[in-house]
């Protein structure tokens, strides 16, 4: 087979350029694993190469220590009992409570937040008209900000209030000194809008922070009252869902505590 | 339960097997017991899944992970050394051989500590391949199987790993000759 033959001679020509033979090959050669061609190029090879053939021995006798390691008979029976199998499933379901456990003080401060905002709104609905209120919560912690900013803000932003949509989309953060509070308000209650550019777009997303005299115009023309309405019901209903979860995840904890679970 | 019985068939058959990976990727008794155990338990809640030919191998991975895991919880715990079972508070994996004198048994067992020493400072990837090839007689397509690797990664796992394990035991014999000199 002449094309057999003239892979022996490059690889036998390769091992006699004096590059030694690389660890497969000879890791190969130790357990009988070389292809038969390889293995004759190894052969001529290790005649030339004492290093070769002493590392090739030596990965031999590697093998041999490793097997003369006498294997150890089983300590004990490893069979499963119905109890083993059983603990291992409570063991899986512990540890999903395990994950309900650690969203609990999350959920709590979640709940603790909203609760908060919506008995804020109520209040603030029973004085000041409930659509406004409502509007105020779509904004939920970041209206309150909002509320706080307005709170403190002097009469005279009424007017500026009006002027700001004309203005070119301002900044969220509101740095500018003029006109600072609206800016503040807005950015505060919808960060998105101020970057969505259209003039029109932010001064009718400002409209539920602005002062409650603005507001209070607003609401009277614009309506739109079932929509808010709609916002209440579904942030009352996260915020009872997050309690009920807070809840659900402390009787976790307190059955844990106990020792319930194992 | 009937499939509980089935499987306890299993355990017999192969549980020596197991163990003894387990013994080996671990370098000590207690932890291997457990990741024996924990081998089984996840075995049988996942034998739905198998659909491979080489049982043994796939047992073999399940044990390979549990003993990942262990490793893990080891490094997590510097106290355990991932690599060195503190000297004196582990039991040495030392399995007695009747057939020899004393003598004879103590330099066996000296050098079968210095194997097990040499074995554990592989990486781990390393130290699976070469225990299944040269001390549990794996053939390479099923170690293949069990790390779900190719022939050709398996080949060059156990390569290096002989090679690291030639120079370690180098190194410790000549380390305990050289103590030895006057």
């Amino acid at each position: 087979m002449p094309l057999r033959d003239e892979t022996v001679i490059k690889l036998l020509a390769f091992f006699r350029r004096d590059a030694h033979a690389d660890i497969d090959t000879l890791s190969a050669a130790a357990d009988g694993s070389l292809e038969s061609g390889r293995a004759l190029a190894l052969e001529a090879h290790l005649a030339s190469c004492e290093a070769c053939a002493v590392r090739l021995a030596e990965l031999r006798a590697v093998r041999s220590a490793l097997a003369a390691m006498p294997a150890a008979e089983a300590p004990r029976s490893f069979r499963l009992r119905q109890s083993d199998v059983e603990v291992a499933a409570t063991r899986k379901a512990d540890r999903g409570a395990g994950q309900v456990l650690r969203l609990m003080p999350v959920m709590s401060a979640a709940a603790v937040v909203l609760f908060a905002v919506l008995v804020g709104v109520d209040m603030q609905s029973g004085s000041s008209g409930r659509s406004a209120a409502s509007r105020a919560v779509t904004g939920a912690p970041a209206a309150e900000r909002a509320k706080d900013t307005l709170a403190n803000a002097p009469v005279p932003q009424t007017a500026a209030a009006d002027r700001a949509p004309a203005a070119p989309a301002p900044a969220p953060s509101g740095g500018a000194p003029g006109i600072e509070p609206v800016q503040t308000a807005a950015g505060g209650t919808f960060p998105a809008a101020p970057a969505s550019g259209s003039a029109t777009a932010s001064s009718a997303e400002a409209a539920p922070a602005r002062p409650t005299s603005a507001v209070f115009r607003d609401t009277s023309t614009e309506g739109g009252t079932g929509g808010d309405h709609t916002a209440l019901r579904i942030a009352e209903a996260i915020a009872a869902a997050l309690a009920t979860g807070a809840g659900v995840a402390a009787v976790f904890g307190w059955r844990r505590s106990r020792g319930v679970h194992r | 339960m009937g499939d509980l019985g089935a499987f306890n068939a299993l355990v017999d058959l192969h549980q020596r097997g197991v163990y003894n990976l387990c013994l080996r990727m671990l370098g000590s008794r207690m932890p291997a017991e457990d990741a024996t155990q924990e081998a089984f338990l996840s075995a049988y809640r996942g034998i739905r899944s198998f659909k491979g030919v080489h049982f043994r191998a796939w047992l073999m991975r399940i044990a390979a992970n549990a003993c990942t895991d262990e490793l893990r919880r080891r490094a997590r715990r510097p106290a355990l050394s991932l690599d060195t079972p503190p000297p004196g508070t582990d039991d040495p994996v030392d399995v007695p051989d009747a057939a020899a004198g004393p003598e004879a048994l103590a330099l066996r067992g000296e050098e079968h500590e210095r194997v097990q020493a040499a074995l554990l400072r592989l990486p781990a990837d390393q130290r699976l391949a070469v225990i299944m090839c040269d001390m549990q007689g794996f053939a390479y397509e099923e170690i293949a199987a069990a790390m779900r690797t190719s022939i050709g990664t398996v080949k060059s796992r156990i390569a290096r790993g002989r090679d690291k394990l030639r120079r370690e035991l180098a190194a410790s014999r000549e380390h305990s000759s050289g103590g030895n000199r006057p």
